[in-house]
């Protein structure tokens, strides 16, 4: 799956630790400064297309005050997808700092 | 007095009706109502009242508008994950193959030749082929007319080679055994062929008993009622069969039974037809003994043609022209096209009345 923006990464990064209901994603997504460009109720579309290609799974539930939610999971393809742009960052972030560290070595040998 | 939040969920299910399925529409709209409402407590603080909290909620999800357009923007029109356009071509396809089994003349559920179970699946079939059309033209959020017009003309230039290849005919060309059918008809005609000997022989012995008979009584019981008949002839004891090869009724022999029951012989040749008493069967088998007499060797060849071409089909012949049947398939086929189309406008044009509705809308809003 191509990701769309960070959105979907967002989102699917957002349920890792624990489901989560939409008012809560959207709130944690908003909380990182991520999504901007989109209100919240725009970021629920991409939440249905994540469950539409089985990386989300979701159900209604009723909490104690007879509020019902709908509480969203991520499945085992949504693990795996994750784990993709991760990885891609993990290896951006070391070649970031393999140049930095580079770069200051050259600078004191220059010094020196 | 309705809330912010209830106007605002109004809007939204208008907006979103115009694209999609209800219950999905109504999935999202009690979604968004639940985050409205959970934002609405957040934003409650002194000097922030419910009204004032519910605008604040309303502005964070965005307008109604925009949001609708964002789920309309990322649903997929998939039918159970298929495009719309295969169940429409499915759909056609399944509707036109079952106006060809004739199933809009309802004969199934009055069939009292049998067969009345594989009519009326027919005609289940063709009826749920026909509501799945509509669903489908719906679920795409389009006219699909064109596509339909292409699948019936297709057929109908098709219609040659597809009952050439599908059907195997004797002699009489307007019917034949289907491939779907071949090796359970095969069984079927050789036991035929075995028991011509005892219809012949029924048939003599029929006519010599009518000629010297002065009443019903001077008869023996085979020739009096068709269920004796039936068993006389090797046939199934319960009366009625209607088998596929669908042979002209020639030399039906009448016999005077109150259970007004007809018969065949193997479903290919017609042994038994009733009469109202026993000078209407004496007529009737004066007048058609000799007929079925003669009939009896044309149909042993047709039926042995038959037997030869069904072989052929099995040992890999794939084409028997046959244009009486083609010719049928494709007048068949023309017929049902309107409906297809009628249905297809009906279907989207419901849709089109609700996309310019909200087109409308975003436009305003």
């Amino acid at each position: 799956m191509e990701f769309g923006g960070d959105i979907k990464a967002l989102i699917l990064g957002t349920l890792q630790a624990k489901p989560l209901h939409g008012y809560e994603i959207v709130r944690l997504i908003r909380k990182t400064g991520g999504a901007r460009r989109l209100s919240e109720g725009q970021m629920y579309p991409y939440l249905h297309e994540l469950e539409g290609v089985g990386m989300l799974r979701s159900e209604w539930v009723t909490d104690a005050e007879e509020r019902s939610r709908r509480v969203y999971e991520l499945t085992q393809a949504g693990t795996e997808e994750l784990a993709r742009p991760r990885s891609l960052w993990e290896r951006l972030r070391s070649w970031v700092e393999q140049l930095s560290t580079n770069g200051l070595r050259r600078a004191e040998v220059r010094n020196a | 007095m309705p809330s912010l939040i209830d106007w605002y969920v109004v809007e939204l299910k208008h907006l979103l009706s115009a694209g999609l399925p209800l219950d999905r529409v109504d999935e999202i709209v009690r979604e968004s109502e639940s985050h409205l409402r959970e934002s609405v407590q957040s934003h409650l603080r002194p000097g922030v009242d419910a009204e004032e909290a519910a605008r604040l909620a309303i502005e964070a999800y965005g307008q109604p508008a925009r949001v609708a357009s964002a789920f309309l923007a990322r649903s997929s029109r998939r039918m159970a994950g298929i495009d719309p356009i295969w169940w429409v071509a499915a759909c056609s396809l399944l509707a036109v193959w079952c106006w060809n089994f004739e199933w809009m003349t309802f004969r199934g559920p009055f069939d009292i030749f049998g067969e009345s179970w594989l009519m009326c699946a027919v005609l289940v079939a063709g009826a749920v082929g026909l509501g799945l059309l509509a669903k489908s033209v719906r679920a795409g959020f389009r006219s699909y007319r064109a596509w339909i017009l292409g699948i019936g003309l297709g057929i109908v230039a098709l219609s040659r080679p597809l009952m050439s290849f599908w059907m195997i005919p004797g002699a009489s060309e307007w019917q034949g055994i289907s491939r779907l059918h071949l090796s359970r008809d095969i069984g079927r005609v050789e036991q035929t062929l075995t028991r011509m000997g005892a219809y012949r022989e029924y048939v003599e012995r029929g006519l010599a008993a009518y000629s010297k008979a002065k009443s019903s009584k001077d008869l023996p019981a085979d020739l009096l009622d068709p269920v004796t008949a039936q068993i006389e002839l090797h046939t199934q004891p319960a009366p009625g069969y209607f088998g596929p090869s669908g042979y002209e009724p020639v030399g039906g022999m009448p016999v005077p039974s109150p259970y007004g029951a007809d018969a065949m012989v193997d479903g290919r040749i017609w042994a038994l037809n009733t009469a109202k008493d026993f000078e209407a069967a004496r007529g009737g088998w004066r007048k058609n003994g000799p007929l079925a007499l003669a009939a009896l060797p044309r149909q042993l060849d047709d039926m042995a043609l038959q037997l030869r071409n069904a072989r052929e089909a099995q040992h890999g012949r794939l084409f028997f022209p046959q244009p009486e049947l083609s010719k049928e398939v494709a007048i068949h086929t023309l017929e049902l096209l309107p409906l297809l189309l009628l249905i297809d406008w009906l279907a989207s044009s419901s849709v089109t009345r609700r996309k310019r509705w909200a087109r409308k809308r975003l436009v305003v809003a």
